[in-house]
Formats: structure tokens, sequence, C-alpha cells
């Protein structure tokens, strides 16, 4: 695309450039007649040299002047001329700097900007971006067309799509930041929506406050906001953790209809998920090393085991064990308390829901786990931790055979899994030893990321933050949760005065591997508008089955209900392939 | 407002000065002739006693070839004995009723008598016409301007192309032996009204103009300001 720097407008004219680094951005000093009080940071801006058109993001404004005796003995309101004077001193004895931070570059006669790797020269001139340098750097939004580009908002100034793309989008893990009531959970819902759309992969959504699967009251009178459920019918699967035990009759029933109910017994419950309740179950680091010991003991029998010791028994198991038994009584105590729980059972239980539900992520379809409606952030994240562990294993299997294979049928289906409140999950302290962690830093190897949303960002451990791939970022005060947000980011000091200016509302900059450079977006509005352009010309589905049987889903019947499991399932498509490359081989 | 520093000075000149730039461009009538010609500047004593061009004016005059003009701004005025030898004797009572202009009237003679000179800066010239535009550039003319050559007061058409360039201002800041920062806001104020509404815009962009070129100087540029200030 060749470009013609005379077609811009005069009015679009910012100032020229003057000094800077790449490492630090450039100053662009501002055009005389521009009153400095219309620029603001977060403009998307274009520079343009000979034969290379730059775009960058503008970070800041600073006063400065050119004679200390104008600061001296400066126009006071009042003062003879000074109105006059004033007005001829800006521009001359004094002025503004924009401090732009250079992020893409467009050669004369290619069409794809690219990473910069140079500066603009002196006095290249500096224009406040168009809607086709929009174009040129986000693409038009495609997903219609079975493209990948979706937009997921505005320019502060302009009336123009930014889009991002989703096929980069889910190469790595993700984060979408910003101070309670910014829009995090709406900019989350518009962007698996565009990713269930898109079809790029399938999400899990961890879905703490019930609000992503069906309709939620919005804070603006009358708001509806629809949940993925209503929107994408059956290819969006609501699974419920239980939340009443069977006959409890006193609980009221679910009002949403779910396609299963989630039951864990202990058996399933491991060391690993005890250890990331650490903090809410208040256990000290004897009680883990105890629950390592009793787990070595008895293996997935320990929390069973340990709940039904008496008094003799448990002091009996420290004697011989070498445990020390105040911690181990403590830790029975704790454990109490997830036993209690509705969804967890003592007996031992295969995980046959939680099966269903990787096979119906595998099978392209997408996930939402409910939690009841109540706010319990244990049972969120037991459940979360639990679920997440066996989707690992299981996808770290069919990675590991189509790595054997290599045929096009048996890559895995990407998955990204959304967690609410991530930070309870990527503490320092746990995000060595958690699975979240795992993910997060392994990334895409096994096909498995992560959409972290969060209103604390400086709790997460910044080995994980390093590793985001996206940023969408709502506003956030906090200096520490601003710095956790651009950990890992270069020339991050100007995105930071970026941020600090954004709307309370609504608004985020977005910056990372899925956009070509940062930008501030106001976000696209999750209206009727939307639900009828995401759905436009899309074809319904019939409802799930799983591929190896047709009885629905229950987890009321016991171990042995016929049903194969995925996981003989999985060695049977494994038994199969091994017959068929047999057979290539030998005729 | 307009030419309260003239009338001050001349109670006659208003009427004549308003009724010459009302007229089109070629009825501008002489006001002088020189009597003193370099390259820099002229002096030129007036037709008339008393009726120089203002300060700050705009004027011009031919060269001896008749293509090219000389543009200059008058900067200095003075009357006084037509002898230098001789200076001029009161001739009023010192009475509470007298009328200062009866004097005139009484001694005619005055007008032999004494003389009214004005000196003028040079600007810049006009390039031989191309085309219906003039345009001006402002540096010296190669020649000086002839003695006794008419000195014409521009009108404010001429006065508003001759200054939208800014380049004359330099000349001016420049220039040894004048008032600088007063000749410079008499020809900003005198420019300003010529351009009526669109003044405001001119008077600003000049003064930048003077501001970038008075960087190392903010009290001078400063006294400029405040000379310009409420022109309109
Ligand atoms: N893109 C949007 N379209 C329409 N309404 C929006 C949008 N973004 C935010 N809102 C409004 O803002 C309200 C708060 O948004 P949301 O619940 O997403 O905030 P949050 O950042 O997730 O807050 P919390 O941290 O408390 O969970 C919504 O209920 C809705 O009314
Ligand atoms: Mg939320």
């Amino acid at each position: 695309m060749m470009y013609d720097q005379t077609r811009r407008k005069p009015e679009k004219f910012l100032g020229v450039i003057t000094a800077g680094s790449l490492a630090k951005g450039v100053e662009a000093r501002i055009r005389t007649l521009t009153p400095l009080e219309k620029i603001q940071t977060g403009q998307f801006v274009a520079v343009e040299c000979e034969g290379v058109r730059f775009f960058g993001l503008l970070t800041d404004v600073t006063l400065g002047a050119t004679s200390d005796s104008v600061l001296l003995d400066p126009p006071y309101p009042g003062d003879s001329g000074s109105a006059l004077l004033r007005e001829v001193l800006h521009g001359v004895y004094t002025y503004g700097d924009a401090h732009i931070q250079p992020s893409l570059s467009l050669q004369n006669g290619e069409d794809q900007p690219r990473p910069v790797r140079s500066v603009p020269s002196h006095f290249a001139p500096v224009f406040i971006a168009e809607e086709s340098d929009f174009q040129q750097v986000f693409g038009l939004e495609n997903i219609a067309e079975n493209g990948h580009k979706f937009a997921v908002g505005q320019p502060l100034d302009m009336d123009i799509d930014v889009c991002l793309d989703l096929e980069r989008f889910v190469e790595r893990s993700n984060g979408i930041f910003g101070k309670s009531g910014t829009g995090k959970s709406v900019l989350t819902r518009l962007i698996l929506s565009g990713l269930i759309r898109a079809n790029t992969c399938s999400n899990l959504v961890f879905d703490m406050h019930n609000e992503y699967g069906s309709v939620t009251k919005g804070e603006y009178s009358n708001q509806q906001i629809k949940g993925l459920r209503d929107l994408f019918g059956s290819r969006v699967m609501v699974y419920a953790v239980r939340d009443r035990r069977p006959g409890d009759k006193a609980r009221e029933q679910r009002a949403t209809v779910a396609d299963g109910d989630i039951v864990i017994g202990m058996n399933h419950i491991d060391v690993e998920d005890i250890l990331l309740l650490r903090n809410e179950l208040q256990l000290n680091a004897t009680a883990a090393e105890s629950a390592y010991i009793l787990q070595n003991k008895f293996g997935d029998r320990w929390m069973e085991t340990l709940l039904d010791m008496d008094g003799e028994a448990l002091k009996e198991f420290c004697e011989n064990n070498g445990a020390n038994s105040n911690s181990i009584t403590a830790l029975k105590r704790k454990l109490g308390a997830i036993a209690r729980m509705p969804f967890v059972e003592k007996n031992h239980r295969s995980l046959r829901v939680i099966d269903d539900m990787v096979a119906a992520l595998a099978a392209g379809r997408h996930v939402i786990v409910q939690f009841g409606g109540s706010d319990d952030l244990l049972s969120y994240m037991l459940v979360a931790n639990i679920i997440t562990r066996s989707i690992h294993k299981k996808y770290k299997e069919l990675t590991e055979r189509y790595k054997r294979t290599q045929q096009a049928q048996d890559e895995p289906r990407r998955v990204m899994i959304t967690i609410e409140e991530a930070h309870k999950f990527l503490t320092p302290e746990v995000a060595g030893q958690t699975i979240f962690g795992t993910i997060a830093r392994e990334m895409r190897k096994y096909y498995v990321t992560l959409l972290v949303v969060d209103q604390r960002p400086s709790s997460i451990d910044s080995e994980v933050l390093s590793q985001i791939g996206t940023r969408i970022v709502a506003l956030i005060n906090d200096e520490r949760d601003i710095d956790a947000v651009f950990t890992g980011v270069s020339g991050s000091a100007g995105l930071k005065t970026v941020l600090a200016s954004l709307d309370s509302r609504q608004q985020a900059l977005l910056l990372g591997h899925a956009s070509p450079m940062p930008v501030v977006i106001r976000t696209r509005p999750f209206d009727e508008i939307f639900y009828r352009a995401i759905t436009h010309g899309q074809s319904s589905i019939p409802a799930f089955v799983r591929p190896s049987n047709g009885n629905g889903h229950s987890d009321t019947e016991g171990e042995d209900d016929g049903r194969e499991s995925f996981d003989e399932w999985v060695k049977k498509q494994d038994e199969i392939q091994l017959e068929k490359d047999k057979a290539d081989l030998f005729g | 407002m307009t030419e309260s520093f003239l009338s001050t000075r001349h109670p006659f000149l208003t009427e004549a000065k308003n009724s010459s730039s009302a007229e089109p461009d070629h009825a501008e009538t002489p006001v002088g002739e020189v009597v003193e010609t370099s390259l820099t500047g002229f002096v030129a004593h007036t037709y008339k006693l008393d009726e120089p061009p203002p300060f700050g004016g705009l004027v011009r005059v031919r060269d001896r070839g008749g293509a090219t003009e000389i543009f200059g701004a008058v900067y200095h005025i003075a009357t006084g004995g037509l002898d230098p030898g001789r200076r001029a004797a009161t001739r009023g009572t010192g009475l509470p009723a007298q009328n200062d202009e009866q004097i005139y009237i009484d001694n005619p003679q005055l007008a032999r008598l004494l003389k009214t000179e004005f000196g003028v800066l040079v600007l810049g010239c006009s390039r031989p016409h191309t085309g219906s535009r003039r345009s001006f550039s402002y540096v010296f003319p190669d020649y000086p301007p002839p003695l006794h050559y008419s000195v014409t007061l521009c009108s404010d058409q001429t006065l508003v192309e001759f200054t939208e360039d800014k380049s004359y201002l330099r000349a001016i800041l420049e220039a040894p032996q004048v008032p600088a920062e007063e000749l410079i806001a008499a020809v900003l104020r005198r420019a300003t009204r010529a351009r009526e509404a669109a003044g405001r815009m001119f008077l600003v962009d000049s003064l930048r103009y003077l501001a970038r070129n008075l960087k190392q100087d903010y009290d001078r540029f400063k006294i400029i300001v405040e000379k310009c200030e409420g022109v309109q």
C-alpha cells in the first residue's frame, strides 16, 4: 500500500519531532496553534518520514519555556497586555512537547506495519491518526466472514473499529485487569463472544459470580446483559457445582438449568488443592507437611482416612510416622469444612462429569462452570483447581499422542480457561506449585492457556505476569497494581500515564501479542446491537453428545454404570490409531 | 482612537487621510519629496507644512527606471525653520483665550519659512509586476531612491499586502538609530486596523514572528506586546 503524505488534513497536524530515542520514545514540539488542552494522552499518532511512516502512542505532554525570564516574569491575568502576551508566547517562548512512544513502522511499498527498529528523523511531521491509519494497523473486523479480527472497541475520539487478532490472542495466556466496576467482566464476556463466534478455541469459564451463563442485570437502569448461553445456545454448555446434597429439600432448586451437576469425591482432592487454600483455611506450613505425610501413606484416600480417625488413631499415626499431632489435628478440623461442602462426597467417585466437560471442550464446545451464586471463594478455588488439573492431565495426553501421530485430526483443540479473581490462584506463594501457575508458565505447549481476570494484579506472581501475551487494562489506581500490569513490557513508563488517565468505566488500554500496538479504546457496548452482530448468520448446532455413548449426563449413578471413562475412550482411540499405523506400514 | 496620536499633532490630517484610503491605489497622492537619500533610508520634505505621513506609515518611492518601487516606514517627523541656523520664535499672546491655530492664519508667511521633514526606513521593494498581483521582496533596492522623487503614502490595501510576509519586522529590529519598539508597534497597529476582522490573527502571527526573533530578549519583546495591546 503506497501512502501519500500530502493527503493528511492540516488540522490533524500536531508538530514535528525534535528529540528522543527508540528506548525512551521521541519528543515532538507541538505546533504553535494547537491549544495544549486539546491534546489528549493515549492518542494514536502517525509520523511521516522519507519512505517510512511510524505509528505510535502519545503518552504525555510536557510544558516548557525557552527562557527563564518568561517564567520569572510571567504574564499575570489583569496585567497590561497579558492576554495578548499569553497568546503570543505560546509556541515560541512557551511550548508543549508531546512524548510519543513509536511502536510500528510501515515502509513505503509494504502493506504490513512492523515493530519499530529505528526512530523518525528530526523535524518529521507528526499527525493525529486518521481512520485509514487505524485500518492499516488494526485491520477490519471479519469474524462474520470466518476471519479472526474482532472489534473490541473504538478509539477515544473517532468512530472506527479497533480490532484484536483472536488467532494470536489464543496463542498465549492473557489478562484483563482493572479495578472493581471498570467493566472487566463485561469485557471478558465480549471477548469470549468473539472467541466463540470466531471458533478459535474452546473456552472454559469458571464463573464465580454467576454472570457468564445467562442474562444478568447491568448497573445502568434496565440494562440486561445477556449470557453466553443466551447468545450461542448449545455451543455453550453450563455445568453447576452441586449446591445441595441429594434429598436436601431445604435448599431452593437452582434457577438455571445446567447440563450437569459437578460432584467431587474426596479421592480427587489433592494436597496441592489444599495448599492452594492455605490462606483461606489458615493452614501453617507444618499442616502442609502433615498432609504430604498422609498422602504418602494412604494415597488418594488420605483425606477420607484422616477425617475418619478418632483421637486414638491420630495419636498412633503421629507416633508411627513422626508427624506433629497438633498440626494434624488442626488439619483435620480445617478439612472438615471442605468435607461439609455440598458438592464434596466422601465416597470414592469417578470424575465422570469432568470427563464429559473435557470431551465437550475437545470437541469444540464451550463450558461455563457455575458456583450456585454464592460468592464462596473456598469452593470456587477448590473446584476450579481440581477441574483444571484434570484438563491439564488430559491435554498432556492428547498433546503427546498428537506428537506421536502428527495427524492433523489429532491436533488438540485449543482451550482457554477464564478465571476471575485470578490472583487467588497465582500468588507468588502458590503459583510455583499449583496447576494454574504451571499452565501460565508452560503456555501453549499443551494447548491450554489462561484468561486471567483480576483487580489486584500486584498479587499475581511476576513470573506468571511476564508470560502474559495480551493485556487489556481498564483503570487502575494502585501504584503496585499498575507496576504489576506492565511487568515485562518495554517502554511502559509512558503507558502508565496513559493508564492513569482512563475513564473509570468502559475504557481500556490494549497491548501485547494480539494488538499490533498499544491503543486506548472505548469498549464496545455489550448490547442488542452487538448481540445481533455477533450471532448474525450463525447456524444452530445440536446438543452435545459424548463421543462414546448417548446416555446423557448424570453423576448420581455409582462408579460402574457401563459408560467408558474418558481415559478409556482416549486409550481406544490410541489403539485404533495404532492399528491404522500398522495397516499403513505393512499393507 | 484611530487617529489619536495624529490628531493631537494636526487637526486636519484625519480628514485628508480618510479620503485617500477610500480611493483605489492609483489615486494615492504624493505627500513629500526626497531631499536626502541612502540605501537604508531617506529623508523627505512634505509638500505642505505639517502634513507628513503618520509615524509608522508605509510610504513608497519609484526608482529611476520606474519599474521598481521602494517601500519604507516613517520613523521620524520633525518641523522647524527652513534655514537650519534659525529657530522659530514665539508668536502667540500667552493669554488663556488664545486659539493656537489662529497663529497660522494670522502669519501666512510661516508656511514658507518653516518646513516639515520625515525620515523613512527602507524595508523592501516591489518586484516588477507579474500578472495582476504585486509581489514584494524584503531586501534593499539596487539603488537608493532618487533625490527629488515624490514620496507617496500607501493605501490600506497596499499596507495589507506588504505586511503579509513578516520579514520586514526583522529589518526594523536590526535598524540602528530608529525607535524600533515604537516603530514596530506603530506599523503593527496600522496594519492590524487595516485588516479589520482579520486583524487579531495578523497581530498574533506577527508577534509570534517577533518572539522567534527575540528569543534572547524577552523584556524587549514584552515592551512591544504591551504597546500593541488594545489595538482595534
Ligand atoms: N462494554 C460494556 N457494555 C455495556 N455495559 C458495560 C460495559 N462495560 C461495563 N458496563 C457496565 O458496567 C458495569 C460493571 O461492569 P463489570 O461488572 O464488568 O465490572 P467489573 O470490572 O467486572 O467489576 P468487579 O470487579 O466488581 O467484578 C456493568 O454492569 C455494566 O452496566
Ligand atoms: Mg467482575
